[in-house]
């Protein structure tokens, strides 16, 4: 669902830390931070360790393992979180292939007691911004 | 007491694209909704359209009621949600989802919706406790039969057992015009065809789904036949979402199942996949639908709900609801006359 809009058109960017962009939920709905399962991404083919991932909802920068808890956080479905992806240097100028899995808990469709989770992989060419050349 | 024919409405659901890329936001929604005349109910689904659902400013109350009285809208039914699966770690249990629902309800209520739509996975015992509160409130509570379920379902068993023993109109059901379906709707095959999906899989998954017509079934289950039906052809990852669809929107039922539970319709949902430049919908029998409804003396609003752009990325919604409409009201017309 909503699959093309997982990483934001235009997002991606070089920040001192190496690259960011923008994700949205895929689902039609505001979902609490407890339902972001997982974040998969690879940059120009290069798998990132989602340990090392950040993603700021709210105005706060959490790893993924921190937003298990969080269910009395909400992630409004019109907001964009931002994801900072380590890199051993900034981004380099240009296009890259961002490739990106969110998976998503989807809390009202359970069955025999298991929630859905739906995972929706998003792959864009876009060119970073605010890297030098 | 005579009871009058239902009434239009639309969910701003149906519009769920242009809200979420930021096209149109809530009170755009509202305006351009009215513009086209689809109207005089309105619902909306809250966690979508209100920031911080179920907490309300008592700025956001006062600005809503207005946006509404402005339009000339009424307000008709606010969709809330059953998040069993809330925490990662365990279920709600049943203290905790009443109190989660009971929020909801309080929202509507303060928003001015007669109708509050439920979901069945909040369980009969958690419905049961919220029904003096929905009494005291005056919302009426309808749990959604949604596709796969119908009226034969267990969970519906079971709460038409408790009404046939209570009788209370503030428990009701919220019938969902995708629990009866003809086929799967040919624009989604469209749309995998266009990423790539083998033309076979479509036939396999056709074939499979009219196996089930009049059987019943175990959701899950055939979700994992249709996903493993799917990665036999290669589906790869559309795998899930094809089958999510294939079952979990495209429903089994007849309308006529629907005069069984005449007296318990809170509201319903007119949902759609594509309807055509000439008024075809080759899935969903809206007439056949809205006719059922007023034979069953259904008096309330039926509410549009565009549901094809989880895979048609080219219909413009509010033509989609238009359309839609202009089936709905040449049956109430017809029925008027």
């Amino acid at each position: 669902m909503l699959t093309d809009q997982v990483v934001a058109d235009g997002s991606l960017r070089s920040v001192p830390a190496g690259a960011a962009f923008d994700v949205r939920i895929p689902w039609y709905r505001s979902l609490p931070y407890s339902c972001v399962e997982g974040l998969d991404v690879a940059i120009d083919g290069r798998r990132i360790d989602s340990g090392l991932l950040r993603m700021e909802l709210g105005g706060e920068e959490y790893l993924l393992s921190e937003l298990a808890p969080l269910h009395d956080r909400w992630w409004y479905v019109a907001d964009a979180a931002a994801v900072t992806v380590p890199l051993a240097e900034p981004l380099a100028a240009g296009a890259h292939e961002l490739d990106v899995t969110i998976h998503m808990r989807i809390p009202y469709i359970v069955e025999s007691d298991v929630p859905l989770v739906m995972r929706e992989r998003c792959v864009k060419t876009q060119t970073a911004q605010g890297a030098s050349l | 007491m005579t009871v009058g024919l239902p009434q239009t409405a639309v969910t701003l659901y149906s519009f769920t694209p242009d809200f979420h890329a930021g096209r149109h936001d809530l009170d755009q929604l509202v305006a351009r909704a009215a513009e086209l005349g689809m109207g005089p109910g309105l619902e909306i689904v809250g966690f979508q359209s209100i920031r911080d659902f179920p907490n309300l400013t008592p700025e956001f109350e006062r600005h809503f009621r207005g946006l509404l009285d402005r339009h000339g809208f009424e307000p008709a039914c606010l969709d809330c949600n059953a998040d069993r699966a809330l925490r990662s770690d365990r279920m709600l249990s049943e203290d905790e989802l009443y109190e989660y629902l009971a929020a909801q309800l309080r929202a509507a209520h303060r928003l001015g919706f007669p109708a509050a739509r439920m979901q069945w996975t909040a369980g009969l015992p958690v419905m049961e406790r919220l029904v003096p509160l929905a009494e005291q409130l005056d919302v009426r509570m309808g749990v959604e039969i949604h596709a796969p379920e119908t009226v034969d379902s267990g969970w519906v068993l079971a709460q038409r057992e408790w009404h046939a023993k209570h009788q209370s109109p503030h428990l009701g059901f919220t019938i969902d015009f995708g629990s009866v379906t003809n086929q799967i709707s040919p624009t989604m095959f469209q749309a995998f065809r266009e990423k790539g999906v083998a033309e076979e899989l479509f036939s396999a998954f056709s074939e499979r789904w009219h196996a089930l017509d009049g059987q019943r079934f175990e959701a899950h289950e055939q979700m994992g036949n249709f996903i493993q039906l799917a990665h036999q052809y290669g589906a790869g990852d559309h795998a899930i979402n094809m089958s999510v669809f294939a079952v979990g929107i495209h429903g089994h039922g007849r309308p006529r199942m629907w005069l069984e539970i005449s007296d318990q319709i809170v509201h319903v949902h007119a949902k759609f996949f594509h309807v055509d430049e000439h008024g075809v919908e080759p899935s969903v029998p809206v007439a056949e639908q809205v006719q059922t409804l007023i034979d069953a003396g259904y008096g309330g609003y039926i509410s549009s709900e565009w549901e094809g752009w989880h895979w048609d990325l080219h219909s413009d919604a509010f033509e989609q609801v238009q359309r839609e409409q202009r089936i709905i009201r040449s049956v109430l017309e017809a029925a008027a006359a």
